[in-house]
């Protein structure tokens, strides 16, 4: 009786819970596509890789246009911190660049000049470069640069403002270096402010058979003490390997952190670069 | 590492006295700047020590501002027997400290072997701004500490 009673009973719950049953059937079979889908890396990869990629695309076309505001606070505070850095990488190549072209323009005019004049005027040429050989006046000039070729003797590399020295290369046992170096800036300042000459800089300091030439850079100067009669070749030589110098070999250099170790370097590479030939 | 003050205050006589051992009685004044180099051993740590001896002023306004530049500590020195050179002290000082913020500095008075017993005490308990060292470049008092006091300053500030 009893078991008549409950097959009956399971046949009813079968009957009543069929659609329950399948309901419940399908709900686990949606969670095992799923679960499937999630949980393995391989398949949840192939479904968000389309629209991570299409993120990433629109990403790239229009950067620009999301991050304006942060690329160009970022950039402007990237310029600020690293202006000197900026202008002492640019200030060669774009002086070197404007020589450059100066110098070819000059070299052909001098060219045609020269050509006009031997082919017009060549036994006075010769005659009036004699007569000013012997009068001193500037064609003499020429002849003793020849005779007394210009020479570097030393190179101090001088931080501006503080006058510390960073580097010093000498072809004879100088004096106090760190004391000429600080006067050399202290002598650029009082030069510049005393003629109110802040946009320009002192370039030469003549003595009769010796010049200190002075490049200056927006950080640092570097002065060369020269033998010999300079002439226009001479000047423009200096400032080219000046200008490669500083953009060679002074990046690294930042001007609070001057040591001993620096300043070994930094003159061993100054005697390499100038003195060596 | 700049040294400042008025004319006559002995700037080049402090100088003299540190990196030299001298002293002259002639005064000469300083024209532009005089540069002196020292090394000064602290503990563990050798500073080489690049001093500019600026020529004296009535204020500092007057210096060639570029000179200010690049310095890493100041020794504003005074003549404690003289009253001119400190009178305007406070505004001098400002005008400095605004040039070159967060640089140490140190107020020094010198001539102390002109006063007589008490009277260095008296002069400092009147002054607006009192010295943070006092020396004489002539009798080599104090001369030494002070340049060090700098140099400790300008190594913690480092």
């Amino acid at each position: 009786m009893f078991d008549e009673k409950g097959q009956a009973l399971e046949t009813l719950k079968a009957i009543i819970l069929e659609d329950d049953r399948k309901l419940s059937e399908s709900i686990e079979r949606e969670i095992n596509v799923l679960k499937d889908e999630l949980l393995e890396p391989e398949n949840f990869a192939k479904k968000v890789d389309v629209h991570a990629d299409k993120k990433i695309d629109d990403l790239k076309k229009n950067f620009g246009t999301y991050f304006k505001s942060e690329l160009k606070a970022s950039i402007q505070n990237e310029l600020k911190n690293s202006q000197d850095e900026v202008i002492n990488a640019l200030y060669p190549i774009i002086g070197k660049l404007i020589k450059k072209y100066i110098r070819s323009e000059i070299e052909m005019l001098t060219e045609q000049i020269d050509k006009q004049i031997n082919n017009t005027f060549s036994f006075d040429l010769w005659v009036r470069r004699i007569k000013a050989y012997f009068s001193g006046t500037d064609s003499s000039s020429i002849i003793l640069s020849e005779l007394n070729k210009p020479t570097i003797e030393e190179v101090f590399l001088i931080q501006n403002g503080s006058g510390l020295l960073i580097g010093n290369a000498s072809k004879q046992e100088i004096g106090d270096k760190d004391v000429v170096a600080g006067m050399l800036i202290a002598i650029k300042a009082f030069v510049e402010d005393a003629f109110s000459k802040q946009h320009e800089s002192l370039a030469t300091i003549q003595y009769e058979s010796f010049t200190l030439m002075v490049q200056n850079y927006q950080t640092m100067t570097i002065a060369f003490a020269v033998n010999g009669v300079i002439n226009a070749d001479f000047k423009q030589s200096i400032q080219e390997q000046s200008d490669d110098y500083i953009s060679q070999y002074t990046a690294k250099v930042h001007t609070a952190d001057i040591n001993s170790e620096l300043q070994q370097s930094i003159s061993k590479s100054l005697a390499k670069f100038f003195l060596s030939s | 590492m700049l040294l400042l003050g008025r004319l006559g205050v002995g700037k080049t006589s402090l100088v003299n006295r540190f990196v030299h051992n001298r002293f002259s009685d002639t005064y000469f004044s300083t024209i532009g700047v005089r540069i002196e180099k020292k090394q000064v051993v602290l503990t563990d740590v050798n500073m080489n020590l690049v001093i500019w001896d600026i020529a004296g002023e009535s204020s500092q306004r007057n210096t060639p501002q570029s000179y200010f530049l690049g310095a890493h500590g100041i020794i504003y020195l005074f003549d404690i027997t003289s009253a001119v050179t400190y009178e305007n002290i406070e505004e001098e000082i400002a005008f400095v400290k605004q040039k070159l913020a967060g640089v140490p500095f140190v107020i020094v008075a010198n001539k102390t072997d002109l006063l007589g017993p008490g009277e260095l005490e008296l002069l400092v308990k009147n002054m607006k701004v009192k010295p943070d060292m006092t020396c004489s470049a002539k009798n080599n008092i104090n001369v030494e500490p002070v340049f060090v006091e700098l140099c400790k300053l300008m190594l913690i500030n480092s």
